[in-house]
């Protein structure tokens, strides 16, 4: 029993280390797919859960941050199937096609990846926040290549009117 | 029942358009933005700093109750599983034997013995 003790004591350490380690990454990716602070907060701690849940599997991968961040994506996907057909909380509430900014009005990043579809949104939070290879982004996403490639040029065609990015000249 | 649903079906249909499209739309109409955004992203998240501690104590807790529910299922059909094998087994075994369900009633003697003379089949007489 003492044992035992000890073993999960010693695993919630390790997991809480893990945590302070990867958390700040993994919440700016999951504020950046929610767009909203407590919804993030909530997706990042039902996906650090998860981990933990596993964690004894988990902490032997080769790279567990990978693995979160991957629970993460499925969690903010699979969280947002079910409540298309049901009643859809505030902050997650998808864009509304009637009172999308208006193309010559430049907004927040944030708010213009709100008007994303979500899959479109974790395709570009892949590919551009974790900057992923479109093989990767196609694997951890379940989806092709070529989808992939599609939904991030359509993601860039609707940002394109609503953000204003100024170059950046290189360091 | 949206596209997000049907995986293969969105695969298929975004195939096409991609065979259809690739013609001209990446030549250049994004290639800006596509360099500009992983920078922007970040830099846009700059000033986001999460109570790390919270969300280890949150997480902790979570992951501890839904450990707790998977041990509890576990052990509920592990239960499960083993009571339908016993009523299984039972069930078997009174199939393959009639007598264990023999209902007619027998006699105790002074003796202790179970009488079956009685309750022999008609016509049987005892010696």
């Amino acid at each position: 029993m003492g044992v035992k003790d000890s073993s999960t004591s010693q695993q919630a350490a390790e997991f809480t280390a893990f945590v302070r380690e990867t958390g700040t990454q993994l919440h700016r990716a999951a504020m950046l797919l929610t767009g909203d602070h407590h919804a993030t907060e909530d997706l990042t701690q039902a996906a650090y859960a998860k981990v933990f849940v596993h964690w004894r599997k988990v902490r032997r991968t080769e790279n567990p941050l990978a693995y979160t961040r991957t629970v993460l994506l499925n969690t903010f996907l699979s969280h947002r199937r079910p409540r298309r057909s049901a009643e859809v909380p505030a902050e997650v509430t998808p864009p509304d096609t009637g009172h999308e900014p208006d193309p010559g009005q430049r907004v927040d990043l944030l708010a213009a990846l709100r008007t994303l579809a979500p899959v479109d949104r974790a395709v570009v939070v892949h590919r551009y926040w974790e900057d992923r290879s479109v093989a990767e982004t196609a694997t951890d996403l379940g989806l092709t290549e070529a989808v992939v490639r599609t939904r991030a040029r359509r993601a860039l065609q609707r940002l394109r009117p609503l953000v204003d990015i100024p170059e950046r000249t290189l360091p | 029942m949206s596209t997000n649903d049907l995986p293969d079906l969105e695969n298929s249909l975004e195939n096409s358009l991609e065979n259809g499209l690739d013609t001209g739309l990446d030549t250049g109409l994004e290639t800006g933005l596509d360099t500009r955004l992983g920078p922007a992203l970040r830099d846009r998240m700059a000033t986001e700093h999460p109570d790390l501690e919270h969300l280890a104590a949150g997480a902790l807790r979570q992951g501890r109750t839904q450990r707790r529910r998977r041990t509890i299922g576990v052990a509920v059909g592990g239960v499960a599983l083993v009571t339908a094998a016993g009523l299984g087994a039972t069930a078997l075994a009174a199939g393959a034997t009639p007598d264990a369900v023999d209902e007619t009633p027998r006699r105790v003697r002074a003796g202790g013995r179970a009488d079956h003379r009685a309750d022999g089949p008609a016509g049987a007489r005892p010696r």
